[in-house]
């Protein structure tokens, strides 16, 4: 059965934005009225040495994560760099999935990629800025791939092909119906399917 | 007394057919795995996906092979004075088995036949991926092929012809 392609765009905007916002959230929570500083630092902001920490992570996890979904990837190409991307170009995977993979799943998919990245570049900026954290969202990173791998997983039950005149019932009524006559064949014979048959 | 073989019997047993009945127990028995590895779970069921079915088209065509063998009084074919044959993937859309069977032959032998061979093909090809993807559940399939190939060999040879007993063992 043909493969069927599942693409999956991850805006940097909104990964971005998600990045962002928790690390602001942790923040302000994390005040206690004398340690500015340190909040400070730990709320990532557009300003370059920021946006080019987090885009390293993201790069980094979106490599991480195409690692652990190859067996749903076909790229080809002979050479790789380690030039950090940029912060405009969306990240897209096209991911080939049999064709009784269970399409309930792409949400899921999508959404624990998106969190994937996410909570993978909080960890890594809590490394830095704020340590006590860390470790939670490196965990949750650690989960969001079990989701991932869960979901891709799912598959659909099988559904019965129409082959004509194979059903042997009388237009579906459920009533067998056996044809007396067999047809007159030489034993041996290539039959239209290709197959040398016979014994 | 040897009876004539006159008749002509036809089977077709369509691929798609059997490749359903495969996808769908192959369904059930991932469905039915006692684990939380989908990973392991969907290898069991995909036994008709891209890669996996060429597996299924050689055992299909081995099993039907033996299956024609199997009915071999009745499908037995003289070879030719020059016959050749290869290793070629062969994925059919229908395997026909053709037979030639003595004018006393039932009808109803006949169809039971067909649906016991149908469900050999299928079991045939389960054993085999199961032996891949989840052995225990190989032996299974294994009992329930070795019951089809029993049942199919008592039909035949219940046909093959009266025996006369003679009138004394000695």
């Amino acid at each position: 059965m043909a493969k069927q392609t599942i693409t999956i765009t991850l805006y940097k905007s909104e990964l971005v934005y998600d990045v962002q916002n928790k690390t602001y959230l942790t923040g302000r929570s994390r005040q206690t009225g004398g340690n500015h500083e340190e909040v400070a630092n730990m709320q990532a902001n557009d300003d370059e040495e920021n946006a080019n920490q987090i885009l390293r992570s993201l790069g980094n996890a979106f490599a991480t994560l195409k690692t652990k979904l190859s067996e749903y990837l076909e790229e080809s190409g002979t050479s790789a760099n380690d030039i950090q991307m940029d912060g405009t170009e969306n990240l897209t995977v096209a991911l080939k999935v049999p064709s009784n993979y269970n399409p309930a799943a792409n949400d899921t998919v999508s959404a624990a990629m998106h969190q994937y990245l996410v909570n993978t570049a909080v960890g890594d900026w809590f490394t830095i800025t704020n340590k006590a954290d860390a470790a939670d969202y490196i965990t949750l990173a650690g989960a969001n791939l079990e989701q991932i791998r869960e979901a891709i997983n799912k598959r659909l039950r099988p559904v019965r092909p129409s082959v004509g005149g194979a059903s042997g019932t009388d237009g579906g009524s459920g009533t067998t119906v056996i044809e007396g006559g067999a047809t007159v064949i030489e034993g041996g014979e290539v039959h239209p399917g290709g197959g040398v048959l016979g014994g | 007394m040897k009876t004539e073989k006159n008749k002509r019997v036809t089977l077709t047993f369509k691929r798609e057919e059997i490749l359903y009945d495969c996808r769908n127990y192959a369904y059930i028995e991932g469905d039915t795995m006692k684990t939380a590895d989908e990973h392991d779970r969907h290898q069991v069921m995909d036994v008709g996906e891209d890669g996996n079915v060429d597996r299924v088209a050689r055992v299909l065509d081995l099993a039907f092979a033996q299956c024609v063998e199997l009915c071999y009084p009745y499908s037995k074919v003289a070879v030719g004075d020059e016959t050749e044959a290869d290793d070629t993937l062969n994925a059919p859309a229908t395997y026909v088995l053709r037979l030639r069977v003595p004018d006393d032959f039932a009808q109803s032998t006949v169809t039971l036949l067909g649906k016991l061979i149908h469900e050999l093909l299928v079991y045939k090809v389960m054993a085999d991926w199961m032996s891949i993807t989840k052995p225990d559940a190989k032996a299974n399939w294994q009992e329930k092929i070795q019951e089809m190939e029993a049942q199919i060999g008592s039909h035949l040879n219940f046909r093959i012809g009266r025996v006369r007993r003679t009138q004394t063992p000695f």
